[in-house]
């Protein structure tokens, strides 16, 4: 039986037909990512007990003849920022080095209760900031389609683990583009939901305005089916929304698409042109109005995101002082502890990050740039709203450039977040968007970000779902 | 506009420790950062209000009823307390 590449559903009818069991699928997936992990290095944490046991559920289920949900069976990877009980759970942190997760997290919550079969938890950087997942404290990912590039991040090995076919699919997370530029990046399919239209409880807070969890598969199917298990209103979660079923209902015969020419200028490499260009022709071919639109906020987009998201960083970051959980450094009195637990656990970036925030926040500099940064931020999610009032979506790179070589950009601040640049305003919008595969460049894969109306992921998912067959 | 006062007495508010070399490094590192954000004085935000939600939400009440977590649950977490002192988080001294 080759197992490879198999999807959600196709595996969904094989456990039906009995083709093969849960058991045998997740004992492939094990010894996959046992023959990859040397050299692509995508997991931090492996869960064979956990996995076989879910997996067993699963064939019990169809030896007693019971209905089976789309995931029942699904061997899937979770980013080591959103907790799964029982496990590990590190941030890729030496501060939280030895953690071990209490509880689910509402979305694992929600995998669980399909049957999905957790593999074990992917790589990131520390803390999900960055934007290569070279800065995890643990180890250097790999981008399987050039192992001496990067896979992107910060879900860095949420990506490389679907592109090495060591997972179906995985769960990432999205501040800035955490999903998309590392989807982009690895060749797979990540969407950033609408913010609100996944809860939250259980991921480890970044940036709380503009945090999301989202699904990264091989295909646009296999990310909806991931996205329909997870999305929704839950209790536990205040900023999470009832999740309406209204859709836009556009498919590429009648969709009018948006082009904004902010995002196709200066620092955009032409390869990376040239292959969105022709994605955007197919669709026009299938029938799309294109037009041409601004979004005139564009370029205060990045400088704008990194004041928010390193000044609520410094205040979610707070609770890693040594005390309640984590590495704690012995000191003879209480701020000691904190400093001392804080400055050993952290690293460079989480470090860098959070002396922006503190200073943009601290008294004498709040109104000249975080007030300021808030007021920008209005301005960018109103270009949206207003461009949406004419287009159905929005088609842009994922990022100016593919897949980087490891090393190449992680000792330069500004370099590493300017790879940020065309993601970051569709989060601070709020808006949700999804990376697809739409060619590449040499070897190296190319994303294209499709960008929807708030909570029009079916959407997004129908007209991602023609262009890849397009695009084949 | 950086200077190294400045460094220390944010790593104070911060309550992070850093080394000679780290401070120097990020002396560097935000005083580049800082100059590249500089171009944000040149929108004009007269009369625009601070963003506050990326979603149309509403306050969230609910009833101030105490919703009791699995004993297992606090377990777990207390486990895991650096220090403790019976079911206790032991914390240094304050005053």
């Amino acid at each position: 039986m080759d197992f490879s590449r198999l999807t959600i559903k196709e595996i969904h009818k094989s456990l039906l037909d009995r083709d093969f069991s849960a058991r045998e699928l997740a004992m492939h997936y094990l010894d996959r990512i046992r023959k990859e992990e040397s050299e692509i290095a995508a997991f931090l944490s492996t869960s064979e007990d956990l996995a076989l046991e879910q997996a067993e559920q699963t064939d019990k289920k169809i030896a007693a003849g019971e209905e089976l949900p789309l995931l029942s069976g699904v061997p899937c990877a979770i980013k080591d920022v959103i907790l799964v009980e029982g496990l590990l759970c590190t941030a890729g942190s030496r501060i939280l080095e030895n953690y071990k997760a209490p509880y689910d997290a509402t979305s694992i919550v929600r995998l669980k209760s399909q049957g999905a079969v957790i593999l074990g938890k992917t790589n990131l950087d520390e803390f999900a900031m960055g934007s290569s997942t070279e800065h995890s404290a643990f180890k250097i990912t790999r981008n399987p389609h050039d192992l001496e590039r990067v896979p992107g991040g910060t879900s860095g090995g949420s990506a490389a683990a679907i592109a090495a076919d060591e997972c179906v699919f995985s769960l990432g997370s999205d501040t800035g583009g955490s999903i998309r530029q590392p989807a982009s990046f690895c060749g797979v399919v990540g969407l950033k939901p609408t913010y609100g239209a996944v809860s939250r409880y259980g991921l480890m807070a970044h940036a709380s305005s503009l945090d999301q969890i989202g699904p990264l598969a091989r295909t646009v199917q296999d990310c909806e089916a991931v996205f329909d298990a997870i999305k929704g209103r839950d209790p536990k979660d205040s900023t999470s929304a009832e999740y309406p079923s209204s859709s836009t209902g556009r498919g590429l015969n009648n969709a009018i698409i948006g082009v904004p020419k902010e995002y196709f200028g200066e620092g955009l490499e032409s390869q990376t042109r040239e292959i969105i260009e022709k994605a955007i022709k197919k669709a026009q071919k299938a029938g799309a109005k294109i037009k041409e639109i601004s979004l005139p906020h564009s370029e205060y987009a990045l400088s704008c995101y990194y004041l928010i998201v390193a000044s609520e960083a410094s205040a979610n970051l707070a609770r890693f002082d040594g005390i309640k959980y984590g590495s704690s450094e012995p000191a003879p009195d209480l701020l000691e502890v904190y400093s001392k637990s804080r400055g050993s656990g952290f690293g460079a970036e989480v470090k860098r990050r959070i002396m922006l925030g503190t200073f943009a926040l601290s008294s004498g500099y709040y109104d000249a740039y975080y007030l300021k940064a808030q007021k920008a931020r209005t301005l960018i999610k109103q270009d949206f709203v207003d461009a949406f009032k004419t287009v159905d979506f929005i088609f842009t790179p994922v990022s100016p450039f593919p897949a980087f070589k490891i090393g190449e950009k992680v000792d330069d601040p500004l370099k590493m977040y300017l790879s940020d640049i065309l993601t970051v305003p569709i989060s601070l919008a709020g808006v949700p968007a999804l990376s697809l595969p739409v060619g590449k460049d040499g070897h190296l894969p190319v994303g294209m970000q499709i960008v929807g109306k708030h909570f029009d992921e079916s959407g997004i998912f129908q007209i991602s779902g023609q262009l890849e067959k397009i695009l084949g | 506009m950086i200077d190294e006062a400045l460094v220390k007495h944010i790593a104070r508010l911060a309550r992070l420790d850093l080394s000679d070399n780290e401070r120097v490094k990020i002396q560097r590192d935000l005083s580049s950062i800082l100059d590249y954000i500089t171009h944000l004085n040149e929108i004009d935000v007269k009369g625009v209000e601070p963003f506050c939600s990326a979603a149309s939400l509403y306050s969230v009440m609910r009833d101030d009823d105490v919703v009791p977590e699995s004993l297992r649950v606090i377990q777990e977490i207390r486990d895991q307390f650096p220090h403790r002192e019976g079911a206790y988080l032991k914390v240094k001294e304050i005053l």
